[in-house]
This record gives C-alpha cells, structure tokens and sequence, in this order.
C-alpha cells in the first residue's frame, strides 16, 4: 500500500509536470500564432492597394507649384505679352494672335486661310530656300493657322536664336513675297485639307452645324474652301487682309521660356514694334440662333455610324459663373462624367461623350459630342440622363469627385513650354488677369453644392432635346461607302 | 537629357528621366506585348485587354474613376510591340499611382459584366475610328494586311470586325496572366524626381510582385509571298485621292545604323525646298502634300510614302514618278544637305524635352527598337556618324525590301 501510495504520488508529480508542459508549449504556440497573425495582417497592410494609406504619409513634401505669369511690356508699353519666365531647357515658345482677323472677318471667302498658309513662305530679301534654310539651320518652329475670329502663330526656338528670329521675323513678316507659284502651291494644299475635312465626321459635323445655327452670319462660314473659291484670291487680297487685321490693338501674345523679363520685352520691341497701332476690322454683329427648336438632322457626306451634338449657349469665362459652369460640364461630359458612366460605362452604347467649349467674339458655345452604332437606343438615354440630372440637381457624390479631380489636376496643365504658352496667351487673349488660373482654382474650392445647382439651373438648358434652350444635332452617315 | 536606369529583383525595369522644372511626374508602365503577340484569329485582343485593365481589380471597383478621382490623367495606348499605360501628375500624387498600376499588374479581374460591356464598346471604338476614315481603312486593313501576310503584323491593332466578335473572356484571362507580369514590363519616370526617390519607390511597388510564369518565344516570321503588290480602292466617300507606297522592312532587315539614316533621309525629303518635294510639288504640280515616314517596332518596320494627288494618274505611272523622283533626289543629296537634316533632329531633341510624357515615350521607343541606353542618351553622336553615302546605301536597300506594296485610293465613278 505504502508502495502503492508513493507511486499515486509520483503519477500526481508527474501529471501536475505534465500539465505544466502543456500548459507552457500551449502559451508558447499561442504567442508564435499571435505573431504570424500580427506578421500578416501588417504584410497585408502593406501590400494591398491601400489609398487612404498612402496619402495618409505622403513621400514627396514641399514640392509647392506657383503660377509664375507676369505682363511685360514693350519698351514703349503699346504691345504686352503674358509671360513665363523658365530657365530649365534653353528654348523660348511664343504664341500670338491677331484679333478679327479669322474666316468670320473676311472680305474675300478663304483669304485667312490662304494668308496662314502662305505667312513665312519668302520675303523681298530672301526666297523660299534661303528663308527655310535660315529656319532650319537656327531651329527655328513656327506655324501659322486661323480661326473664325483669330489668325494665330507658334514660334519654337532655342535662345541663341532669337537675335537671328527678329531678324527673320522682320523681313518675313513685313515684306511678304507672296509669287503666283507659291499662291497656286498653298491653293493646292488647302483644297486638299478641305477634302480630308469632309472625309471625317467627327469635324465635318462642326461647320453643318454651325450653318443651320448661324443661317447668314459669319461664323457659319467654312474654315476652309474649295478649289472654285480659292481661285478667284490673288496677292493683293493677302496683303489687303494683312493690312487691315494685323495691328497692335488686335495683338494678344503669351511667351514662356529662357528669357528674363528684360530680354522677353526686347523681343516684343524686335518683333512687334512695326505694327500698325489700330485694326481696321470692324466688330462683328451679334448673332442670334434659335436655342429653341426641336432635333435637327444632318447628312454626313460620311461615316459609318450617327455622330451627335448636343449645343447650347456657354458662360463667358470672364463670368464669375465660369468656374461653376466648367465644372458642370466636367461633371456632366468630361470622359469620368455622368453622361460617359451611364451611356459608355453601364450601357457600352458609344466608344465615349465629351464635350468642347468655343469661345468665340460675338458667340459661345458648348457642345456635348458622342457617337453610335446604336442611335436609337443613345440618344432616348442621353436625354433621359440629363434631364433627369437637371430636374434633381447635380448628386453630392458626383459634385465632391470632380471638384477634387479639379483640383488635384491643377498643376498637370503646367506640363510643358508649350501647354504653359498656350494657357497664359488663351488668359491673355480673353482679358483675364495673369493670376486668372489661380482665382479660378480658388473659386471652385470655395464652390459649395448649392451654389453649384444653383448655376446648374440658371445657366444650362432645362432640356436637351426640344425647346429646352439646346439643340440637338444628329448627324446620319451616307449608305454604305 | 538626364537618363538613369536600373532593374528591379524580379526582372522590371525602370528608367528615369530627370526634370524639375515644375512639381509634375510622368508615370507610365509599358508592357513589351501588342498587336505582334496576338495568336492567329485572334486580333484585337492586346487592345480589349488594354481597355478591362481600366475595369476592377482585386481592391480597385475601377481604374478610371480611381485614378480621375485623385487627380491622375490616366490613359493608355496599345502598339505593335507594347501596351503603355501612363498617367502625368502632381509628383504628391506618384506613390498612389504607382500602387495603382502595381495592382493592376497582378490583380485584374475579368469579369464578364465588365468584359460584355468593354467589349461593344471596342467595337464602337472601330466603327468610329476605323471604319469612319476611308483613309485610315484602306491603308490598316486592306494595305497592310497583303503587305505582312503571314506574319505577326499582318493585322491592325483594333483588330478585324470578325475577330473582335468572337473574342471570349478566356482569351483576354489568358493573353493577361502570359504577358503582364514584372519581367516583361518597364516601369517610365520622367519629372521632378530623382533616382534614389524612384528606387525606393518601385522596390516598394513593384520590387515585391512575382513573376507568374517564363515569357512565351514568337513563332518567326514567313518570307513574303508576293514581291510587289499593286491595288486600287474606290470608296463612294474619297474626297482627296491618295497614293501610298510602302516597303516591308522584316526584323534585323536594317541595323541600327541604317534605322538612323533612314531617319535622316527622311527628314531630307520632309523639308519643302528639297529636290524631291520641288520636283513632284511645285514642277511637274502631281502632288499636293508628300510624306515620307519610317515606322518601327520592335526592329521590324515600314517606310511609307503617302502623297495626297492633285490629278488623277494611274498607279503604275505614280510608282515610276516616285521612284525616279527618289533617285534624282538622292543624286542630287549632299554634305550640305546632311548637315541640316542632322541639326533638324538635333533641335527636334532639345524640344521633346519640353514635354515629359512624350519623352518618355520616344525612349521607350528607341529602346524596344534595339538601342542601348548608353545609346539613346548619346543619341546625337550616333547621328553625326552617319554619311551621305550611308543615305544612299539605306535607300538602295530599301528598294531591295523583301516587299512592297502600292495602292490608290479614289473616289467611285
């Protein structure tokens, strides 16, 4: 018994020890887990796409961007320029415009277009060979268009060129040489524009539209002009249009690049100062097209679906209403808009909406473009969409996305010379101040939902389709090509 | 030109390119796959790829508004030899991007809700761009398919009216997990960075995906059947007739030495006053605009010659007028002529520079055309080894490409 009693006791030790063991290989294995979860769950952490994350501890700090637009002057303050002051790369890009001098101001149909073409071609001093050879070899860009209301340059260089620009510039500029050869070349090139233009929908559409919006005003004139048209100008109406339209009232430039302050009022002395103080081109009438009318139908000389614009009246940008009004328009049209998610993203009824504002001197315009193989099925949904948008308001959701991406997008158009010439002489061009992108930018964070709706419905048309304050333009495509 | 490189453990690699003008970033990945890696009936697949991968992934409902709603301009191109997807934007917003594009890289799903719907809307993306265009039309899917019969590039990128159809889910499953996937892609930066900041960056995103399996070999391509092709096409909605003439240049075909003076060549006849220009412009009044445009990828290429006419002619006598014209204007080339055409390119580099994205793109370009880093950062100084006789010995083989094609677009009777 005795023997017995000592071995219980020794199997009792030997269970308590035994359940000690357990017990500490238990907490132990319980402590290993703990820890595999806890390594997971911050390797999860850290490896799954995380947003908030990541904005949360911003890598790059500090990097603030400012809006550097000044106004300089000529030396004797009768041309200004908005101007970027950049010495990164060592080139310079200009943009200018004359004012009134586009296709709308013409006294000749296609003059605008044949004096664009033919602008730096030659001068009395230099034939066309020497005057490309001299703007090759100093790399020199330039590139004249035109408008409805404008005739517009770009010029590229590089800054050890710019002595030799204004000298160019002088002689090309000033003293044209427009030959019969080169008149019948440059008539050749734009008869073929013009066909390429009616080989597209997506542009043809435009000037259709705008003839049954326009009736017998001016801006319903075509950009460009057939062979018939363009025979009956000669050089005399080059130089006439050059005459009356290129003057230093009409003049808006924007230069950004490798120039101080001083060196970019030097070029503005070497290039401008031989205009012509004021333009001889009178203002154009107001025009007056019909917003109210029902839905109108185009036939594109081609295509091979319906092409759709939506047109209504826009808000000038020198209107406090603008900032509100483009971000409608983002919310409404830009390619993450309301209209785009519902008729592209939900339905796959279009390959995408858009929209374009055209800001021109007598008319604004914005129109709302898409496209489909399915028009019966698009535009009951487009409608629909919008008015029923109109009727509620634009949703808080929407409004918050798109005032941030606002926002947020803010610098990208600051992107290169280019696009920063091209914003700052658009600023200058419709009488904005030279710190207009931030007032804008200040304007739309300040922008609540309230006063959002509220230019929603003041100043964008209660419908889309109908006598809403819109047209609706549906171009049809020709038979099969 | 400030370009740094490096390769991450798993194979990516990233390439950057310094520029502080202002706080922006280009960020772009580009996937060495395109319309080149399509298997046979299956076209249009690298591009409906490229469109679901702005559909959901694994934690992101979708690509497009996610990266709209922070301020990211997102986009994406699909190519011959490369898919590109690029975003430029405030330098605060590059981490969020580039943890975005790294999980799109190994998490993109393919759900058929969202491949139905991109899959109409690629269709509508054709009819639009495609099938809208005479032009475009004629040359993409008539042209260029008889001219790279039997090889990968014997179709357009959209891809044909009837593959894109019958395209499945599968398909797209397959062709993703096969080509997107860290050691086939290069990651672009290009901005207000610089290169420690962008390595720490991709190791943290990019550094830690795997590799899902070993990058398929292309089939080579067959020998062209037919040496010189000739076709006329009449559309009822040619407004401007057009000739083209194209030469098939086949992979390794031209070195890249050849690549450069074809180049050059082609920068001697864009200019207006040149003796070719002169001759079918402005004497003999044929033409109303010329072009002529080299095309590579991958090393494998076109040289195009596109001329908007004037007057009628047939075709025939348009390819001896072309090519005698050539001739004259090659014997006619000199030192002088050299010399302009290279500073041409030389002032053509300062100014893409200007832009990031686009630079971006262009060195990307070079690279997946066979020119080393080393190479393209002195880029110049391969240039001004190239001479005139070397401009003449890359037309001479030209002309002996192992095809060309010659069409004429006009207007129905």
């Amino acid at each position: 018994l005795a023997k017995s009693l000592q071995r219980t006791g020794k199997n009792q030790r030997f269970i308590g020890e035994m359940r000690m063991t357990i017990l500490s290989y238990s907490i132990l294995a319980l402590i290993v887990l703990l820890i595999m979860a806890l390594g997971v769950f911050f390797h999860h952490r850290r490896t799954v796409y995380n947003p908030r994350r990541i904005l949360a501890h911003p890598f790059f700090k500090n990097r603030l961007f400012k809006d550097k637009t000044v106004e300089i002057f000529s030396s004797d303050k009768s041309v200004s320029a908005y101007f970027w002051e950049d010495h990164s790369a060592p080139m310079i890009n200009l943009h200018f415009s004359f004012d009134k001098a586009g296709f709308a101001y013409e006294k000749k149909p296609g003059v605008a277009s044949l004096l664009a073409a033919m602008l730096f071609t030659a001068s009395k001093k230099y034939n066309k060979e020497t005057l490309q050879n001299l703007l090759n070899d100093n790399g020199i860009r330039c590139s004249f268009y035109h408008m409805a209301d404008t005739v517009e340059a770009d010029f590229t260089f590089v800054k050890e060129s710019t002595a030799t620009l204004i000298s160019l510039f002088q002689e090309a500029f000033y003293h044209p040489v427009f030959t019969k050869d080169e008149l019948s070349l440059s008539k050749n090139k734009l008869e073929t524009k013009w066909k390429k233009y009616q080989e597209d929908p997506y542009t043809m559409i435009v000037p259709l539209y705008q003839k049954d919006l326009f009736g017998n005003h001016p801006y319903a004139n075509n950009p460009y002009q057939d062979a018939e048209v363009l025979a009956k100008l000669t050089a005399k109406d080059l130089t006439k249009h050059m005459e009356q339209c290129f003057a230093k009232d009409v003049l808006d430039i924007g230069l950004a690049g490798d120039l101080t302050p001083m060196e970019a009022s030097a070029l503005l002395d070497g290039l401008f100062a031989n205009l012509k103080p004021t333009s001889d081109s009178a203002d154009l009438p107001v025009p007056q097209p019909e917003w109210n009318a029902p839905h109108t139908e185009l036939a594109l000389p081609c295509g091979a679906q319906t092409f759709i614009s939506c047109v209504f009246p826009a808000v000038e940008r020198t209107d406090p209403d603008f900032p509100a009004f483009r971000l409608i328009c983002n919310i409404l049209a830009h390619f993450r808009g309301i209209l785009q998610d519902v008729l592209r993203e939900q339905n796959a009824l279009t390959y995408g909406v858009h929209y374009v504002l055209r800001f021109n001197n007598a008319s604004s315009r914005c129109a709302i473009r898409t496209s489909s193989q399915h028009p019966d099925k698009l535009i009951p949904l487009m409608v629909k969409t919008y008015n029923d948008t109109y009727q509620k308001g634009i949703p808080a959701e929407w409004f918050e996305r798109h005032k941030k991406a606002y926002i947020d997008k803010y610098t990208s158009e600051f992107n290169s010379l280019s696009s920063i010439v091209a914003k700052i002489h658009y600023n200058n061009r419709s009488h904005l101040s030279t710190d207009y992108g931030e007032k804008e930018l200040a304007a739309v964070k300040a922008l609540t939902l309230e006063q959002l709706n509220d230019v929603f419905k003041r100043r964008f048309p209660s419908g889309l389709q109908g006598n809403h304050g819109a047209r609706f333009y549906i171009g049809t495509p020709p038979a099969k090509a | 030109m400030q370009l740094s490189s490096f390769t991450l453990k798993n194979g990516m690699q990233v390439i950057v390119l310094e520029n502080h003008r202002v706080p922006l970033v280009s960020h772009a990945v580009a996937y060495h796959v395109g319309s080149f890696n399509e298997p046979r009936g299956k076209s249009g697949l690298a591009h409906l790829t490229e469109h679901m991968m702005f559909r959901a992934s694994k934690h992101v409902k979708e690509f497009l508004s996610e990266q709209s709603d922070n301020g990211i301009y997102g986009n994406a191109y699909t190519s011959e030899d490369h898919t590109l997807y690029h975003g430029l934007m405030d330098i605060s917003k590059l981490e969020l991007a580039m943890a975005m594009e790294a999980e799109r890289m190994h998490n993109a799903c393919m759900n058929t809700e969202g491949f139905t719907r991109e899959h109409k809307i690629v269709y509508q993306e054709r009819k639009e761009v495609i099938d809208s265009s005479p032009t475009r039309f004629c040359i993409w899917e008539r042209l260029y398919p008889m001219l790279w019969e039997g090889t990968r590039a014997d179709h357009s990128i959209i891809g044909s009216e009837q593959d894109i159809l019958a395209l499945t889910k599968e398909d797209l499953r397959t062709f993703y997990h096969r080509w997107y996937q860290p050691q086939n892609a290069i990651l672009l930066l290009s901005g207000d960075i610089t290169v420690a900041e962008a390595q720490t960056l991709a190791e943290k995103h990019y550094g830690k995906l795997k590799n899902t399996s070993p990058l398929p070999v292309l089939p080579k391509d067959l020998p062209p059947l037919v040496e010189e092709t000739n076709l006329v096409l009449r559309r009822k909605d040619v407004k401007a007739p057009v000739f083209y003439r194209c030469y098939r240049l086949d992979q390794g075909f031209l070195s890249k030495q050849e690549q450069l003076a074809l180049l050059l060549l082609q920068k001697y006849c864009f200019k207006e006053t040149n003796p070719f220009k002169e001759d079918l412009i402005r004497k003999q009044k044929i033409f109303s605009t010329l072009t002529l445009y080299p095309y590579y990828c991958s090393g494998l290429g076109t040289l195009e010659f596109t001329g908007n006419l004037v007057t009628p002619h047939p075709l025939e006598e348009l390819v001896q007028i072309f090519t005698t014209a050539m001739e004259k204007a090659l014997k006619t080339l000199t030192e002088q002529h050299l010399e302009q055409a290279k500073r041409d390119v030389r002032y053509t580099g300062i100014y893409r520079e200007d832009d990031l994205g686009n630079l971006a793109i262009w060195v990307l370009e070079q690279y997946y055309n066979g020119f080393t880093l080393d190479e393209i950062q002195n880029y110049e100084s391969l240039l001004n080894t190239v001479t005139v006789a070397d401009l003449r010995a890359v037309w001479q083989k030209v002309c002996n490409a192992p095809a060309k094609i010659n069409g004429l677009l006009e207007k129905c009777a």
